[in-house]
């Protein structure tokens, strides 16, 4: 049985965001439909944390306390490829 | 009283409540289910819904330093510099969804200021404020009631300080001690989302001098307690709120619904009286409040701006004008005044600093900056949405013309603008403008947190012109 990879999301606190954050959310869960799971980012046993910041300011990533977990931290719309890029790279690299 | 979650646990708790609430003459007995007040609810409602939100809250929530406990960042007490720019921009982020006043930022205010002068009072005095204050802190922690911070008085005539008006009751004051607590009379006017707080924080006004010793009051009480009544205040197109759909213009309000909280006799017990009688400590506390209040402004009339910007420009989209050169010119003009605006709440943040109590404070100066800018600029960025929206935004036919049987099509035809675009829709970007733009919505931020003037009044205070002078002369050589 094949077990899918945990992401954490984490937001900023989206004070005046250039782009939908959730809505950015939910096309990376649309577009890894079953190859992922997604949960908050203070969930036990992650295997990836992506940080989705609302600018380049990049709040979400500040006091940062999962050092041992992979993690992305997204700053506008133009990281969402990449973004897909490397959870894919990730998860292909990981599968057992 | 059962913690406030939700949006629904909030709601609920003010249905319980059953406080004298007045609207129109008429004694309103569930004031959520009232179309005029419920704009207002909905609005300050967000600030608990929001803060159950993944992608909000970081800002929404803050972790006590009484507890340790997660809590909501509108009853928290600032512990560093990241804790007061967090307040702007939650207020920002808020003003995004509400497009209006959503209140709660004064109780907020008010709570720290008088969390800082209680421990302030009793280092001189030897009075026990400071301990009494922190267990009403945790009890508004705990429930996370919303409290209405109250303090502008009616003040009668101004040339009069209170112990000397005609009417002694201009001013809030302690008509009596007991051995149980002390009765007060009195009213406090403006009350923002006074109908749908729980509790009120009341300060005093203005600085008191020793004849007015008993005007000299800071104390807590529930809004349901016997004496208060609370009469909600008109406001511009007040009517519009009683119906629903386009002409309503925003469905949160203008501004926060304001009202005059009269108290009649009203008994208050020791344990919830932070200042009785202190003069010489009123002028800070009231500095205090103000300042903190005061750094709000580019803060919740920023992202208000962002909004109506947002609605100026699909309104020129709307109509055809966006691409001249001058539409884009005042589109820009309106984003530098909102970013003015803001940072300066930013700015006043950075530079807060810590108050002997441990709780943080923005710089006093630059506070009072802001809210003048604000004074100045939400005129300003409104002129404009109001040059680039047209005339149409005053002038348009109602909704109800809209869908007539026998006028729609002609409204329909008359007021369509770039082909493919409904009417229906640029008539709900016009009303939008009207209502962000006009009227109560515009005197709020010349007011709101004090009038331009007693900003003026804190430059004379802590501009610093003596040293402003030494340097010029230095500068040319004058000894």
């Amino acid at each position: 049985m094949e077990i899918r990879k945990k992401i954490g999301i984490k937001y900023c606190g989206g004070c005046n965001p250039t782009y939908e954050r959730v809505e950015m959310v939910e096309q990376v869960q649309f577009r890894l439909e079953g190859r992922f799971l997604f949960f908050r980012h203070d969930q036990q046993d992650l295997d990836v944390l992506v940080l989705i910041n609302g600018c380049p300011r990049s709040c979400a990533t500040e006091n940062l306390n999962y050092k041992e977990v992979p993690y992305r931290s997204i700053v506008g719309e133009n990281d969402f490829e990449t973004l897909i890029d490397w959870l894919m790279a990730l998860e292909k690299k990981r599968k057992p | 009283m059962k913690r406030i979650v939700t949006k629904e646990d909030y709601i609920q708790s003010l249905k319980n409540l059953h406080h004298v609430v007045y609207y129109n003459g008429k004694r309103v007995e569930d004031v959520t289910e009232h179309p005029a007040l419920r704009p207002h609810i909905n609005s300050a409602a967000l600030t608990y819904e929001l803060a159950l939100r993944p992608e909000h809250e970081e800002l929404l929530t803050a972790i006590s330093h009484l507890t340790g406990k997660r809590i909501n960042r509108f009853t928290h007490i600032h512990q560093t510099v990241d804790d007061l720019i967090k307040k702007v921009q939650m207020l920002r982020l808020i003003a995004h969804e509400t497009g209006s006043c959503f209140q709660r930022c004064v109780g907020f205010d008010a709570l720290n200021a008088v969390y800082m002068t209680a421990y302030d009072i009793d280092r001189k005095y030897k009075t026990d404020y400071f301990e009494k204050f922190k267990k009403y802190l945790l009890h508004v922690q705990e429930s996370n009631v919303m409290v209405v911070g109250g303090m502008t008085d009616p003040k009668g005539d101004r040339s009069l300080p209170p112990g000397r008006q005609s009417d002694p009751d201009l001013f809030t004051h302690i008509v009596e001690r007991r051995t149980d607590g002390i009765i007060i009379r009195g009213a406090k006017a403006h009350m923002t989302g006074g109908i749908n707080s729980h509790e009120i924080l009341i300060m005093p006004t203005q600085a008191m001098k020793e004849e007015d010793r008993d005007y000299a009051l800071a104390c807590a009480l529930p809004l349901n307690s016997p004496g208060v009544i609370l009469i909600f205040g008109r406001q511009t197109n007040e009517e519009r709120k009683l119906e629903e759909g386009i002409d309503i213009g925003n469905p949160f309000g203008v501004v926060g619904g304001e009202a005059l909280i009269i108290f009649e006799d009203v008994f208050v017990p020791w344990d919830r009286v932070f200042l009785c009688g202190e003069y010489d400590l009123a002028g800070i506390l009231v500095e205090r409040f103000a300042t903190l209040h005061r750094q709000n402004y580019g803060g919740c009339k920023g992202g208000v701006s962002d909004v109506l910007v947002g609605a100026t420009a699909l309104a020129a989209d709307y109509q055809g004008t966006a691409s001249a050169s001058h539409i884009k010119e005042k589109l820009a003009e309106m984003i530098h005044l909102a970013e003015t605006i803001y940072s300066g709440s930013v700015a006043c943040s950075a530079m807060g600093y810590k108050t002997p109590s441990g709780a943080y404070y923005p710089d006093p100066l630059l506070a009072n900056t802001t809210k003048h800018n604000v004074t100045r600029h939400i005129y300003e960025i409104s002129r404009l949405a109001h040059d680039i929206a047209g005339g149409i935004m005053a002038t348009m036919p109602f909704q109800g013309d809209l869908e007539s049987s026998e006028v729609g099509r002609y409204v329909k035809k008359y007021l369509a603008g770039v082909k493919g675009i409904p009417v229906e829709d640029r008539m709900k970007i016009l009303r939008l403008i009207e209502n962000m733009s006009g009227g109560t919505a515009l005197v709020e931020s010349m007011h709101g947190a004090g009038s331009p003037q007693t900003q003026k009044v804190m430059y004379g205070r802590l501009g610093n012109l003596e040293q402003k002078k030494r340097w010029a002369k230095r500068l040319v050589g004058i000894d």
